[in-house]
């Protein structure tokens, strides 16, 4: 399980770049699930188990109605890691 | 659990009575119909007693009396069940009749984008161990095409995906995309339940494209073999 929110982040980057084949130095904030990656809707449910089950998270079902970008991802993912105060 | 989805749209005031009516005149239909022939109920048996979720899959016009089916197995013996609707106005009267035959119920869809609705399917079968009911051919079709979602929501899960086929001697057919099935009154009804699928933790695209193709031939299989059954 990673501990801060840059290893979590770079975790949820690797997962992506592992899933789609494109480089993780391609994949930004901005870039878009569907529109950029290619990731239909059963794909999609693949990658998110995949981070819930590597950072060992639970993403629920109201924030995954609002996924459309890795950034999307990236803010859900930060509030399981705050960074240290 | 149940997604709150719904509870923040406004639907029309006789959505309320449009599904008690559904509800009594389908449940009312649907006893009339007599089971002549279940094949493959080991299965089921089996399911039952490991205690395992599973996902239950069928085509979408066969949809009314497999549930009916499986409410009066998996629900009548004390087992939870859940099912997604969607969030259109007949799908708000589908999930108001599905809740009040005990089933758990999400709102969303499976298909055409439906990723919310996989993924509180996925969390019903995993974090609560609830077995789940989900159409192969989406809610929107192509008819008779086993698509991604279900067999990607197994996987996922880790649960078994059960094929189910059903026939009536005697049925209506609806104007809707599937040419959805409603059996006439009395007719004779035969299932098949297929032999549990279980898939590999990961499922590469090609690999998926078959597991689709051999979805749609388990379920066709399963139909033609109950109709052997009438």
């Amino acid at each position: 399980m990673s501990e801060t929110p840059v290893d979590s982040a770079l975790a949820v980057l690797a997962i992506l770049a592992r899933e789609t084949g494109i480089a993780a130095s391609k994949i930004n904030e901005t870039t878009e699930l569907v529109g950029d990656l290619g990731i239909d809707s059963p794909w999609a449910l693949q990658v998110l188990v995949e981070i819930e089950d590597e950072l060992d998270i639970e993403i629920n079902d109201d924030e995954v109605a609002n996924l459309h970008t890795v950034g999307d991802i990236l803010k859900v993912v930060a509030t399981r890691f705050p960074a240290p105060s | 659990m149940q997604s709150n989805h719904s509870e923040s749209r406004r639907y029309p005031w006789f959505v309320a009575p449009a599904a008690f009516l559904v509800r009594v005149l389908l449940s009312t239909l649907l006893r009339t119909c007599r089971v002549v022939e279940i094949s493959g109920e080991l299965h089921l048996n089996a399911l039952a007693e490991s205690g395992r979720a599973a996902v239950f899959t069928f085509w979408h016009n066969r949809s009314n009396y497999c549930g009916y089916f499986l409410r009066k197995r998996w629900i009548g013996a004390g087992r939870p069940l859940g099912i997604i609707t969607s969030l259109s106005r007949d799908g708000e009267i589908a999930a108001r009749t599905a809740r009040a035959n005990g089933f758990q119920v999400v709102r969303g869809s499976v298909g055409g984008g439906g990723l919310a609705g996989l993924k509180a399917l996925h969390r019903m079968l995993r974090r609560e161990n609830v077995s789940v009911l989900s159409v192969a051919d989406g809610s929107r079709g192509p008819v008779y095409q086993a698509q991604a979602g279900v067999i990607v929501l197994a996987q996922t899960a880790r649960a078994p995906l059960v094929p189910i086929g059903y026939v009536a001697s005697s049925c209506w057919r609806l104007g809707s995309w599937d040419r959805m099935i409603v059996p006439k009154p009395f007719s004779r009804i035969a299932l098949a339940i297929g032999e549990p699928i279980e898939y590999p933790e990961r499922l590469a695209k090609e690999e998926l494209g078959r597991a689709q193709a051999a979805l749609k031939d388990a379920l066709d299989e399963l139909t033609k073999q109950a109709k052997s059954g009438l």
